[in-house]
């Protein structure tokens, strides 16, 4: 019973926080106006609100509301991605190195000033790059893969994380280093119609084949050995999902920069919630990121004078939450 | 079906696992692998289910290689009983269990109404239909090795190789698994087990293959191995057997000296 009014109460939520969303902010639009301003658009509705309101539901709050939307949507379902393929929940696009990967690219892209359609191009190079080399170090340590991963993830992002730093160091101060610098920090404040059109096509196209194969990810879940017994070409659909789940982690990084924890945290609550069949887990996970990043990006825009990067609110919020499953983890291992 | 190991050898790098070994093995039959750590039964099992290209020899199902057959059909003849593995993630009973129809369904379907109602039916068959709604790290370590039985079922396979089926359960959870394997024998399955009790081969196996450094020590009848010298000659120590009739059949025990 629980679990079959799940999906209409997780879809009124993310509707709740849709709402609420664009309330919030110094030009707040109730839920009533709002909803006839969104509805003007295909329905015959008089105009009774100034043209300042319609402006900022369209091009302002709602490009951002769907940025936020589709980035949390994209990093939870590639943290999901890669906890089932890697048969580690403790792995992430963070852990893994692809959002270092990702920056480290994104960051070339800004000292060498490319045209900025390449910047996705190159955050979805080094990002994969990154997940590639963490894993084939996992693979390295045969005894402890769960371990060797992570490590392996750790030391990549180190390597990429410094990389960037010497980026940094060799960018103009004057305008490059500010620009890489805010960037990598994690924003939202600069998305618009050009950025929904940066995220929205790779999100598609890598949630598609993740959605058709959601059944297979749970046979990917089990050890190697008894997975390619049950006639499953593990290469084949392990190298789709690490793809797809690096694409949406670069298209990320390149519109919003490094916005850390998602990835981790989202999927664990999906699986508290849903259960770990990705048949469920994987729409449920795209729905609850949709709506965390949403919340934490209103917070982030609202809570003080200044914005806050919403990359800094993601770490405030997942990093305690991480203690909680090691300690959790731990609990259980030693019951 | 029938299973077929022609002399087959393997060898990682210079060190050579498996030398000619050959088995037959017929429908109904169960077969026990002996063998110290490290005399190769995990290689040859992993060679059985097409994980491994032997250097020389071959291995059929029905008279066709395996290593010819493509991964889905292969799936839906032979199936792969693991050792005690904790479950990352954990799946209901029935989850895990229609995991197994995998082979029977193309890349993008899911298994449905059918799928749940064949993994019904074989856990009933199993004496576990009341596990379904449990979750597999909740369940007992035997009850876990009776759903990855029936996981094989589910995949339609009628040969089963089991890697050390009993070896992490307590005394009488190795009872029930080795029971219902037995009854799955009745039922024409085919079971390849590996195990390092030999009470356990000599009291169950039809047929018992004991391997000594990658070679065949003996391959035949348990009652073969009754006098004890060629356990003796495997395990490196004297070993006594007996022989103690029971009202559920035959039992043996084996007596270090």
């Amino acid at each position: 019973m629980l679990r079959r009014s799940l999906f209409p109460a997780m879809i009124i939520i993310y509707a709740a926080v849709f709402i609420l969303s664009f309330s919030m902010g110094r030009f707040p639009v109730g839920p009533v106006e709002l909803m006839r301003i969104l509805l003007s658009k295909v329905l015959p509705i008089e105009a009774d609100w100034t043209r300042q309101a319609e402006s900022v539901v369209f091009n302002i709050r709602l490009p951002r509301i769907a940025a936020a939307s589709l980035i949390g949507a994209a990093l939870s379902l590639s943290g999901l991605v890669f906890q089932m393929i890697f048969r580690n929940p403790m792995v992430s696009p963070d852990v893994l190195g692809t959002t270092s990967g990702a920056g480290f690219g994104a960051a070339i892209a800004l000292l060498i000033h490319l045209p900025s359609q390449m910047l996705p191009a190159f955050a979805f190079i080094f990002g994969l790059s990154a997940v590639f080399l963490a894993w084939q170090i996992g693979n390295r340590v045969p005894s402890n893969q769960v371990l060797g991963l992570i490590l392996g993830g750790i030391m990549i992002s180190a390597l990429f994380e410094s990389g960037t730093s010497f980026i940094k160091l060799v960018a103009d101060p004057n305008d490059e280093l500010p620009a890489i610098t805010y960037f990598l920090m994690g924003s939202l404040a600069g998305a618009g119609r050009r950025e929904i059109g940066i995220i929205l096509l790779p999100t598609v196209i890598s949630a598609l084949p993740v959605i058709l194969l959601s059944w297979r990810l749970n046979l990917l879940s089990l050890p190697e050995e008894e997975a390619r017994s049950l006639g499953v070409n593990t290469k084949a659909i392990r190298a789709v999902m690490i793809a797809a789940a690096s694409l949406m982690t670069a298209s990320s990084v390149a519109v919003a920069g490094m916005i850390g924890w998602v990835g981790l945290v989202i999927p664990h609550i999906t699986r508290m919630i849903a259960g770990p069949d990705a048949r469920k887990a994987v729409p449920a996970s795209m729905i609850l990121g949709a709506a965390f990043l949403t919340a934490v990006d209103s917070v982030a825009r609202t809570a003080s004078y200044q914005e806050i990067p919403i990359g800094i609110l993601t770490s405030f919020i997942g990093a305690p939450f991480f203690l909680y499953l090691i300690i959790r983890e731990g609990r259980r291992d030693a019951s | 079906m029938r299973l077929e190991v022609s002399g087959i050898t393997f060898s990682y790098g210079n060190r050579k696992v498996l030398s000619d070994i050959s088995l037959k093995a017929e429908d109904g039959e169960i077969i026990a692998i002996l063998g110290r750590n490290g005399s190769g039964k995990t290689t040859l099992m992993r060679a059985m289910l097409g994980f491994l290209r032997p250097e020389s020899g071959t291995i059929t199902i029905d008279g066709q290689d395996i290593l010819m057959m493509d991964s889905r059909t292969r799936a839906k003849a032979i199936a792969y009983i693991p050792q005690q593995t904790e479950a990352v993630y954990p799946y209901t009973v029935l989850e895990a269990v229609m995991m197994g129809s995998a082979p029977t369904l193309s890349l993008f379907s899911r298994p449905g109404r059918k799928e749940e109602e064949r993994a019904l039916s074989v856990l009933e068959m199993l004496g576990i239909g009341s596990l379904a709604g449990r979750y597999v790290n909740q369940i007992s370590g035997g009850e876990r090795q009776l759903v990855m039985i029936a996981r094989a079922i589910a995949q339609d396979a009628r040969i089963l190789l089991l890697d050390e089926p009993t070896s992490s359960l307590d005394y009488s959870n190795q009872l029930l698994v080795m029971e219902r394997a037995g009854m799955l024998s009745k039922d024409g399955y085919t079971l390849i087990l590996s195990t390092h009790d030999p009470a356990q081969a000599l009291t169950y196996a039809t047929s018992v293959l004991a391997l000594s450094d990658g070679g065949i020590l003996y391959s035949g009848g348990p009652d073969g191995l009754l006098d004890g010298k060629v356990l003796s000659t495997l395990y490196g120590r004297e070993l006594a057997i007996r022989e103690i009739e029971t009202e559920g059949g035959r039992r043996i025990v084996c007596i270090p000296r």
